[in-house]
């Protein structure tokens, strides 16, 4: 049992033994799945001195069929790492932010399954079971969004997250299944795929089939546009669960899958362009509904997806350097906001809407408010601060892909991510407010801190990350933080970011909130964005038009054609001819005696002649 | 020592069939339950004993005149079929609480007609020979007819127990129809040796055998257009009726499929006719999918879901490719574990509410927490979400089409899976999620005796799910000794 295999199979055993610790009562759950979780992380970060180039071996799922092997590069393993060790700190988090709730057991069995789910997808070269992680994920994501179950609003969250992920995975199965027909002899892994792509072996209709249908996967995971109508519905989760699974780790899946596959479909024509067009209309198409959104939680979900925008974008201009970085300082930024967030709505019993909040938290939460402020500000890419410098890189590489309409839309968006996340801090934490509020306890405020003293020096990895990536056989340029300081400065892109940055400060002075400048300026605009640009209601529309357009058809079919048409229809053509026939036996024997004497005359008349 | 099997398996149903008459009402249940259970321990005995060897056969001079044998086989395929076809009429057996349906299920008969049920299900799986195939066939029509003509759940049982024998009739014609061509010219009803005679027989005659028998068992599978009769039947069939047809004996149809079809005919022929085999499929899935998505009575939802899961499995089968067709007879059995859970779920919600509509029930999680879980991994399995059962089976039908070459198909089917989840997980939201229903507070948990048999079929779906190697390798090991040429 090598440590690989120790990292995937921990968080599942420990779910499968989660039902036990009912009997030890919520502090023994609670304790189990921190040591599990606390441990994950410990062995993930002892992948981290092992990352080479290839593949480990960890088990044969399917004898002949599919055999479980992991990469040990720095995609996967740095991926695994982010999961572990976020997943550590939330679980520290949640011990006291979930303590009043009555069903700790489910919580706790879902989060160390989707522990285990997430590090199996970053780790596995098996695409076969990339799919079965890929589905954990969503299936735990789809079970703890509707954790308040009774809440119909997320009972219907859950569903809906789950139906448009698996809208998604229709393209990423097709897309695992062309290329494994295509192999000779047929294979999930990866890096025989990849040898044989780099051959010329699989045609080039195949590989186009599976760079679109992964690009599908990765869009559904990732909510991007046109299918990013999920996350911000996703936020009906607990708080904890929305900064674990739909900001730092789940969402990365499709942004990871993008980096991994970009060597193999890069020559895919048009592939690339459209993971980079994808990300950054999303980028920009979230980034705006995010100016007039209320809800604090559905504020930062829409910043996911733009920020997800940005490293799909940074894969489609070319670098994953960049978008696995900025994956990394955004999964500690974001996550440090929602705990942050959670930390306000946990003391405001419940209240999300920014609005009926009534500000002045900063106030009295001062830990939380100037960890907020922090993750505030990598958010908007103010200089020094982790997102700026990946931001930057993420502009830079789109840049110089030459992709004008990429480049225009992401630092559009890096000018609106400015407004609307100051507008979400103004609205939370400036001003007074008469509310008793405190700040919360250790077990929350040790991951709160570890996560802004991580936002803040993250990017100071920068060598470190890039060197055990290029040593493991990526195609990243190995660069010191010195050279991203030079990098950065010598850049044209320094001064797209900084000039977005500068502008947004620019109209988060002057409006303050955006949302209600923009209702008066324009409400019919404001309205539209409310409204998410409609395309909720088309798939709506679609979806339930499909299934009552569908049912009448098929019910009429039913009813009509089979039931009445051939059922009964068959029953009264052999009823009425029996009344035909009828008439030929009216029960009269003078009748029946013309009729014996007929047939023995004809039989005779036959015999006669065939004699 | 197997052949003395065989005839227990046969007999002690039947024999107990009789019995039952005999015993009271109150310890019915268990009898009949004991004797089923029986039968499962004969069935895995008879899997013990044919483990890793040749077939089993046996068989007795039965129609001299015509050289016809009463004869059984038994291979890695017979042995499944009847593990599980035991297994199943067992726990719907067992299941049922006896206060649901009042006296009237309580009836010593009407369990006499399950075993008869079950006797002939296993006498299907064994027999050898087509004549005597067809007389157990038609044997599995007349307990379930009894069934759903005395004690169904509707007024208008009788219609609907006339619709449902006359529509598994026609299809056993079709059969009988082919059967006999091979007899009149070959003078062969040995089903095993029918491959060598069929080797110089003109390929459209064997196109039109071939069709004779897809569509001859495609009634008792409710392929479109001769599903008619199912969602009726489902609506109206006794619950433990309704949980044996829906496990067993939708499995039977395709059992016939792989014997009649895939074992004798020259792949080449069957190839050549996969694409309108898979068109039906996918109407079939399609079809089966929408009304489910649309059907608020939660039997009938569960019949068009059945319809449209049959739907994999004929695609599966369409594919003529080693992997699908493997893949089609794994889902047979994991969705016979999912779609009998998610009855058991149906009669439990029936049983504790009264209601059996699904807009009239909302939010029984909170008080059914066991039977909420048993029902999201049903419906999850359904679906076919990693890791539970019904992925490892649905991606081996996809891929089993997929390497034959045609993908567009593929993609169609996989794209149903959405469909799928709509139906499954829309019914696990109204039904256990929101805000709990009126009158909900009088709602209990079922008791542990009827949580049990749903409890371990749950555990089923994961454990295959999760490690499915070993139970693959039973079914992919019990078809390839068929030696089929794929």
């Amino acid at each position: 049992m090598n440590s690989y295999a120790i990292v995937v199979a921990l968080p599942f055993i420990g779910a499968a033994l989660m039902p036990l610790m009912k009997l030890g009562g919520k502090r023994a759950e609670s304790f189990f799945a921190n040591v599990i979780v606390f441990a994950t992380a410990f062995f993930a970060l002892s992948l981290v001195p092992t990352i080479k180039e290839g593949e480990v071996a960890i088990v044969e799922w399917i004898p002949g069929l599919v055999k479980f092997t992991a990469f040990s590069d720095g995609l996967s393993v740095f991926l695994t790492v982010v999961a572990a060790c976020i997943g550590a700190l939330i679980a520290l988090y949640s011990t006291e932010y979930m303590n009043d709730e009555k069903d700790l057991l489910r919580y706790w069995a879902m989060f160390t399954l989707f522990i285990g789910g997430m590090i199996g997808l970053a780790l596995t070269a098996n695409l076969l079971m990339l799919y079965v992680f890929w589905e954990v994920v969503g299936l735990t994501s789809y079970a703890l969004i509707g954790y308040y179950y009774s809440d119909p609003k997320a009972a219907r969250a859950g569903m809906k997250a789950f139906l448009t992920t698996r809208l998604g995975d229709v393209g990423l199965l097709v897309g695992i299944l062309a290329l494994y027909f295509s192999m000779e002899p047929h294979t999930f892994n990866f890096l025989e795929i990849a040898d044989a792509i780099a051959a010329g072996e699989i045609p080039g209709t195949v590989l186009a089939i599976a760079a679109f249908g992964m690009l599908l996967g990765a869009m559904g995971k990732s909510a991007q546009a046109p299918l990013h109508v999920w996350l911000a519905d996703a936020m009906e989760a607990p708080t904890t669960i929305s900064a674990l699974i739909h900001a730092a780790t789940m969402v990365n899946a499709g942004v990871y899958l993008m980096a991994r596959t970009y060597p193999i479909f890069h020559t895919v024509p048009g592939w690339a362009e459209a993971v980079l067009l994808v990300g950054a209309i999303t980028a920009f198409l979230t980034a705006t509904l995010a100016l007039v959104e209320p809800d604090f939680k559905r504020v930062l979900a829409y910043s996911t997806v733009s920020q997800l925008g940005y490293m799909f974008a940074a894969v489609g201009a070319g670098s994953i350097f960049a978008a696995k970085f900025h994956l990394i300082n955004h999964a500690i930024f974001k996550a440090l906001l929602f705990l942050c967030a959670g930390a306000v709505i946990h003391h405001l019993g419940g209240i999300r809407n920014m609005y009926e909040m009534g500000g002045g938290v900063g106030r009295q939460m001062k830990f939380t408010g100037t960890c907020y402020l922090i993750g505030t500000l990598c958010l908007a890419g103010i200089p020094i601060f982790n997102g700026f410098w990946s931001k930057d890189m993420v502009i830079g590489a789109a840049l110089e892909s030459g992709n004008i309409l990429g480049t225009v839309l992401l630092v559009l968006a890096a000018v609106l991510t400015v407004v609307y996340s100051f507008r979400a801090y103004y609205l939370v934490f400036c001003g007074t407010s008469d509310k008793h509020l405190h700040d919360p306890g250790l077990a929350m405020k040790i991951p709160l801190g570890l996560l802004a003293i991580g936002a803040v020096t993250s990017w100071l990895g920068v060598g470190f990350y890039s060197t055990k990536m290029q040593e493991s056989g990526l195609a990243v340029h190995a660069m010191s933080v010195g050279e991203l300081l030079h990098h950065t400065v010598t850049s044209v892109a320094l001064l797209l970011s900084l000039g977005a940055v500068a502008l947004g400060l620019l109209i988060y002075w002057s409006v303050k909130d955006s949302g209600k400048a923009l209702e008066k300026a324009s409400p019919s605009l404001a309205n539209i964005l409310k409204a998410g640009y409609g395309i909720e209601s088309i798939y709506l529309t679609v979806f339930y038009g499909t299934r009552e357009i569908g049912k009448s058809i098929l019910s009429a079919i039913d009813e009509y054609v089979l039931e009445r048409g051939i059922n009964r229809g068959l029953a009264s053509l052999s009823l009425s001819a029996g009344k035909a026939g009828k008439v030929m036996h009216p029960g009269d024997v003078s009748y029946n005696v013309v009729g014996i004497i007929t047939g023995m005359l004809l039989v005779l008349i036959v015999m006669f002649l065939a004699v | 020592m197997a052949d003395t099997i065989m005839g227990l398996i046969l007999l002690v149903p039947i024999i107990g069939a009789l019995a039952v008459l005999f015993v009271k009402p109150p310890r019915v249940r268990a009898f009949s339950g004991g004797v089923a259970a029986v039968v499962t321990v004969l069935a895995l005995w008879l899997t013990f004993l044919q483990w890793g060897n040749a077939p089993i056969d046996v068989s007795w001079p039965w129609i001299e005149g015509l050289g016809i044998e009463f004869s059984f086989r038994i291979d890695g395929l017979a042995t499944i079929a009847m593990v599980v076809a035991s297994a199943l009429t067992a726990l719907a057996i067992a299941f049922m609480p006896h206060e649901y349906k009042g006296k009237e299920v309580e009836q010593s008969s009407f369990y006499g007609w399950m075993l008869v049920f079950l006797a002939a299900m296993n006498g299907v799986a064994m027999a050898a020979n087509a004549i005597q195939f067809y007389l157990f066939w038609e044997a599995l029509l007349i307990p379930s007819t009894a069934m759903l003509a005395f004690w169904g759940d509707r007024e208008d049982r009788g219609r609907i127990a006339l619709k449902y024998f006359v529509y598994t009739h026609v299809g056993a014609v079709l059969i009988l129809l082919a059967i006999l061509w091979i007899f009149s010219v070959k003078g062969v009803t040995d089903i095993y040796a029918y491959r060598e005679v069929l080797a110089d027989v003109d390929p459209s005659i064997l196109k039109v055998l071939i069709w004779l028998f897809v569509l001859g068992f495609g009634f008792k599978l409710a392929m479109f257009p001769f599903h008619s009769w199912l969602p009726d039947t489902y609506e109206a069939a006794p619950l433990p009726a309704a949980i044996t047809m829906s496990g067993g004996m939708m499995g039977a149809g395709i059992y016939g499929i792989i014997r009649f079809v895939f074992t004798p005919f020259p792949t080449e022929i069957i190839s050549q006719l996969s694409i309108p085999i898979m068109t039906l499929a996918l109407i079939t899935l399609y079809y089966g999918g929408i009304m489910a998505f649309a059907q608020k009575n939660l039997r009938r939802f569960l019949a068009y879901s059945s319809m449209s899961q049959m739907g994999y499995v004929l695609f599966g089968i369409g594919s003529a490719h080693g992997l699908g067709i493997g893949g089609a007879a794994f889902h047979i059995i994991n969705h016979g574990v999912a779609k009998v859970l998610l009855f058991m779920v149906v009669a439990v919600i029936i049983y504790t509410t009264g209601k059996n509509r699904i807009d009239e029930i909302s939010g029984l999680c909170t008080r059914m927490p066991v039977t909420a879980f048993c029902a999201s991994v049903a419906a999850l399995s359904l679906c076919g979400c990693p890791p539970l059962s019904g992925f490892q089976s649905e991606w081996m039908i996809f891929a089993g089409v997929a390497s034959s070459g045609n993908t567009f198909f593929a993609v169609v089917a996989i794209a149903g899976a959405v469909l799928t989840s709509a139906y499954a997980l829309s019914f696990v939201r109204y039904a256990f999620f929101g805000r709990p229903m009126q009158g909900a507070e009088n709602i209990k948990e079922v008791p542990l005796n009827i949580l049990a048999p749903m409890l371990v079929l749950a555990l089923a779906a994961i454990i295959v799910g999760v490690w499915p190697a070993p139970f693959f390798e039973w079914v992919s090991g019990a078809l390839g000794s068929l030696q089929l040429g794929i």
